[in-house]
């Protein structure tokens, strides 16, 4: 494998350094932090890390979510595997075209205080490639549409739990559309299904963790 | 038959004179019992329907306190100060345990909303050992109570004692749902010193109960945050079906019954449920909420597990009378040949108050159930 792949493969296997215990038999093999300092000691281009690195590596891991054969727990070792790589790359990608797919702003709506599902939206997002400010529980609308002000350009997205906070979504939908903000919104939740989303006019709706960054995606055009 | 037949005929999966209606959190026995009101005037009319037409469910719980028993030794002290998020109270519960203190933050909603924890009391091997370092000493739970609402409930019903959460829900109760998933690959050792306390003390719990002839249907819960996908199916047999049974084998051997609540995806371990002895499973929830639609549930189950479910909440807070109805029908249609089908809600109501909207669809429930059932 080449140090891309390599850094591809221990995303998939959830390894985020040489000292992590996960997973067992990579005992003393490097994880995506010291694959990712190889790969710039020889070089290679940062956006190629990202992208055919850990992007594609947690794009494994949504699409093994997704079809039954990885669990939560294995999602979140990846995730995390992505978030130590960040930390080192990030630095090096600002103000490069090849940074971040894009920004996502996303909150539980007010009066809802679940947070798990959201929280878990936005690991995966992030782990996706894209930029996520997460605006945490019970979200008023005007948050939200300050939010989607200061990034035009971002998805927002917005979860409920709950039957009885499932209005705030369209409250806050409303909110935003009367506003005239052009950004694009996305709903997801226990309570919510995609009739529901037509019904208040979000452009998109997710059932689970990984359908959301192919929902971004297709928003947003990134064919990727 | 009389309701009490009715419902522990359907509990046990044999068929009764018609299929038995559970409306999950709505308690005429509060009423009957004495007992301060469970809910908003708003509900009275829907009270008074549930105690007359339906079967009456009661879980009573023993006095203990999430199993965590603090003595001398680890006093708990308890900070309220506001959240700064309006109508919620930041809770902060520090226990003062041997080898060092450990903090739990909950926001607490002031309007009996659901609240959420800010922090979980236990974040590193260092707050495992913390935790185990309180000691703990098994109090006899006073059944006096339990007895009493027996002869209160009478005829009408079904009174289940719970044994509370079982060992995995109480771990996932202190750990919360991320860090359990992540030691479940990096802690492992940890997870089972914890499930292996937690079920010691329930088992003493279940002990006790079985000794002082409470029963025969006990009600627990908390199993659901380990099924797939927050575990693997081998890890849900690890962690919960290992623990729970054995600590459910006393009741089945005295003749008892468990009752168990778990939401999400069941079918792939519905295996494991037959193993632990599960007598009745709620809400067996088909898609989105879960995995299971209730004609595929009957078959798995193999008649050895009762259902009671599945008409979805949401539905009761959103449809209409006539969806209401409808989706009665099927169900009965799906699951009640043969007995073993109590007709549910998924879960109990949560908004503090019953606008009429909702109260129409429960009572369309109710008049459906007693129609096609």
């Amino acid at each position: 494998m080449n140090p891309i792949e390599q850094i591809k493969d221990a995303v998939v296997r959830g390894r985020s350094n040489a000292l992590s215990k996960y997973p067992p038999d990579m005992a003393g093999k490097p994880g995506v932090v010291e694959l990712i300092e190889t790969a710039l000691s020889k070089h290679l281009e940062v956006g190629k890390i990202l992208q055919q690195g850990l992007i594609a590596g947690m794009e494994v891991v949504g699409d093994k979510f997704s079809n039954g054969e990885y669990f939560l727990p294995d999602l979140l070792m990846s995730a995390q595997a992505v978030k130590a790589g960040m930390q080192l790359i990030d630095p090096l990608l600002r103000g490069e075209d090849s940074r971040k797919l894009g920004v996502i702003v996303i909150g539980t709506v007010r009066g809802d205080m679940h947070d798990i599902g959201k929280n878990l939206v936005a690991v995966v997002l992030e782990g996706g490639g894209f930029d996520v400010i997460d605006l945490g529980i019970d979200v008023s609308p005007e948050t939200f549409l300050e939010q989607g002000r200061e990034h035009p350009e971002a998805v927002i997205g917005m979860s409920a739990l709950l039957t009885t906070t499932r209005e705030s979504i369209r409250t806050t939908v409303d909110i935003l559309r009367e506003a005239d903000l052009k950004n694009k919104i996305i709903v997801g939740g226990a309570v919510v299904n995609q009739e529901f989303a037509d019904e208040i006019g979000a452009d998109g709706y997710s059932r689970d963790a990984t359908k959301a960054v192919h929902l971004v995606k297709d928003l947003l055009g990134i064919t990727a | 038959m009389t309701k009490h037949e009715r419902y522990i005929t359907a509990l046990r999966c044999r068929q009764p004179d018609r299929v038995p209606i559970v409306i999950r959190g709505v308690d005429p026995l509060n009423d009957t019992a004495g007992l301060p009101p469970s809910r908003h005037p708003s509900f009275r009319f829907l009270i008074d329907t549930v105690a007359e037409n339906t079967e009456w469910a009661y879980r009573w719980h023993p006095p203990e306190e999430n199993l965590l028993s603090c003595h001398s030794d680890a006093a708990i002290r308890i900070e309220v100060q506001p959240s700064g998020q309006e109508g919620f109270d930041e809770e902060t519960r520090t226990f003062e345990a041997p080898l060092g203190p450990l903090k739990t933050i909950k926001w607490v909603s002031r309007e009996g909303k659901p609240g959420m924890t800010k922090k979980y009391l236990i974040e590193s091997l260092e707050d495992v050992e913390r935790f185990l370092s309180i000691p703990y000493q098994f109090r006899e739970p006073d059944v006096t109570r339990f007895f009493e609402l027996q002869t209160k409930m009478g005829s009408n019903g079904v009174l289940m004692a719970s044994i509370g959460m079982d060992p995995i829900g109480h771990v996932t109760h202190w750990l919360g749902l991320e860090t359990l998933a992540i030691w479940s690959l990096t802690e492992r050792e940890a997870i089972f010193r914890l499930l292996d306390e937690f079920y010691h003390r329930a088992e003493l719990l279940v002990k006790a109960l079985l000794s002082a002839k409470v029963g025969p249907v006990f009600a627990t819960l908390g199993m659901e945050q380990a099924t797939p996908p927050w575990m693997s199916v081998d890890d849900f047999t690890a962690f919960t079906t290992r623990y729970d049974e054995r600590l459910w084998a006393p009741i089945l051997e005295a003749g008892g019954l468990v009752h168990v609540h778990c939401h999400g995806n069941l079918k792939q371990v519905i295996g494991d449920f037959i193993d632990m002895g599960a007598g009745c499973i709620h809400p067996v929830e088909a898609p989105p909420m879960g995995d299971l639609e209730l004609h595929e549930a009957r078959q798995l189950m193999q008649g050895r597990i009762s259902i009671e479910g599945n008409i979805q909440l949401d539905d009761l807070y959103t449809k209409d009378e006539e969806y209401i109805r409808e989706t009665v029908k099927q169900a009965i249609t799906d699951a009640a040949e043969g007995g073993g089908f109590i007709l549910c809600p998924t879960a109990s109501p949560i908004p503090p108050v019953l606008d009429e909207k909702v109260l129409n669809n429960y009572l369309a429930l109710i008049e459906a159930g007693l129609e096609y059932g």
